[in-house]
């Protein structure tokens, strides 16, 4: 008589049972940022006509008076209303990319679950297949089972981040058209500037004051939270950039936004054929360097992809 | 009293300038108004719709803002031009010539003058004809 023992192989269960996606059309919001960007371009076309106007030679009396003093304030008013939508840009921008890269990692994330389903249901079959198996070959089943559900639980861990960042990525775009659309805004130096970034400025160490040693912005930049430092890199490009005591990589990215804004809201002025000869100049010179970084970028993802 | 300078020359050309903001502002209105908030994640679509609709509004108040300084100006060129050529006449009418006969009206030649060679047509700077009539109203004060 031959006695039997029963194995009991404990199966992971395939999760996450839908993988968070991250919505919205990276390229759509590119094209928006654009608009906004071409409009910056256009106000500051009409803040520059405006202050030629109150330069005005050859017009002396009280209605040339009052006409410069219109102009001046004409001049000032389509001033702040570029830069309220330079920075929304840039943070719309921003916010784009930053999609594109969340929506990167979902199909990441759909080619692993896909993997590790596969991998589950050879097992199972496997299992429901085998017959007069040792203790030792069901111990090798039940540890392919847990390293399963060790991937699976790190996909489950992986997703749940993803979502976050996605949501705090949707808030900071939300709070920045939200701080860009009333009237009073729009002419306010806050106008553009996501809560988020505007709360990280006022912390003590930061940049704003122009007065921070870099050790003590060293020490604000470590405080802030991920979605701080988002938010501040996009809102207040040029300052991050060119602050020391922030981190090298912080400062190129920031670098980056405030030259897309700028080849933008330049191309813009160029179709209109109001470009001045040291903005196309720089349009060049920032175009040639971008060409570069792209071609960079898609050298590296062309290796990654032969690795 | 203040001086009081200007040109029709400087008026024209703010015109054109302030001409070529309207334009630029009503681009900017309708670049607005076309912008589609859909392509936003769906919890962000209706901040952006009222920020696309918002910034159509107020490019549509800038280009109107420009385009009130225009028709200010053009009314101040046509009241320059009316009174220039209402004084030109009140000061043919100084001169001695007849009324209703304006100073570049061909066939008038007053007592004394010398017969013109040709009485030439009004240009902007208002051609030898003017010179003449400077002439005769004596030096600039």
């Amino acid at each position: 008589m031959t006695a039997t023992t029963t194995v009991v192989i404990n199966l992971p269960a395939s999760e996450p049972v839908t993988l968070f996606k991250p919505e919205g059309d990276p390229g759509g919001i590119d094209q928006l940022a654009t608009i906004v960007l071409e409009a910056a371009g256009r106000y500051d076309e009409y803040s520059d006509e405006s202050a030629q106007f109150h330069r005005t030679q050859g017009w002396l009396g009280d209605s040339g008076e009052k006409y410069v003093k219109r102009a001046k304030r004409v001049a000032l008013k389509a001033g702040r209303m570029r830069n309220t939508l330079k920075r929304t840009g840039r943070a719309v921008l921003a916010c784009a990319d930053r999609l594109r890269g969340h929506q990167r990692t979902y199909e990441e994330h759909v080619d692993r679950k896909r993997h590790l389903d596969r991998r589950l249901e050879a097992l199972t079959a496997e299992i429901a297949a085998a017959t007069n198996i040792t203790i030792d070959q069901g111990k090798a089943l039940q540890e392919r089972a847990d390293d399963l559900a060790v991937k699976y639980k790190s996909l489950v861990e992986d997703d749940r981040a993803l979502a976050r960042v996605a949501r705090s990525n949707e808030r900071l775009l939300a709070e920045t058209l939200e701080s860009a659309n009333e009237r009073d805004e729009v002419t306010d130096s806050s106008g553009g500037r996501p809560e988020t970034a505007l709360r990280a400025m006022q912390k003590p160490g930061s940049p704003m004051s122009g007065e921070a040693t870099p050790e003590q912005v060293r020490a604000w930049w470590k405080e802030l939270s991920n979605e701080e430092r988002r938010a501040v890199i996009a809102s207040y490009s040029h300052k991050i950039a060119s602050t020391e005591g922030i981190p090298a990589e912080a400062r190129e990215r920031a670098d980056r936004v405030r030259d897309e804004e700028v080849i933008i809201r330049l191309k813009e002025k160029a179709a209109d054929g109001t470009i001045t000869g040291e903005e196309a100049d720089r349009l060049t010179k920032l175009q040639r360097e971008a060409d570069l970084e792209a071609r960079e970028r898609q050298g590296d993802k062309g290796d990654k992809d032969r690795d | 009293m203040p001086s009081i300078v200007v040109t029709p020359d400087v008026i024209t050309r703010e015109i054109r300038d302030w001409r070529k903001v309207v334009r630029l502002m009503k681009e900017t209105e309708k670049a607005f108004a076309q912008a589609s908030p859909a392509v936003l994640p769906p919890s962000v679509q209706e901040v952006g719709a009222s920020f696309v609709q918002a910034w159509a509004g107020f490019a549509q108040e800038s280009a109107e803002d420009a385009d009130d300084v225009v028709t200010a100006l053009e009314e101040t060129l046509r009241d320059m031009t009316a009174t220039d050529e209402q004084r030109a006449q009140q000061f043919t009418g100084l001169i001695g010539c007849g009324p209703g006969e304006t100073f570049f009206t061909p066939p008038v030649v007053c007592e004394g003058d010398p017969a013109p060679p040709d009485l030439e047509q009004p240009t902007a700077e208002g051609g030898p004809a003017a010179d003449r009539l400077a002439q005769r109203l004596g030096g600039q004060p």
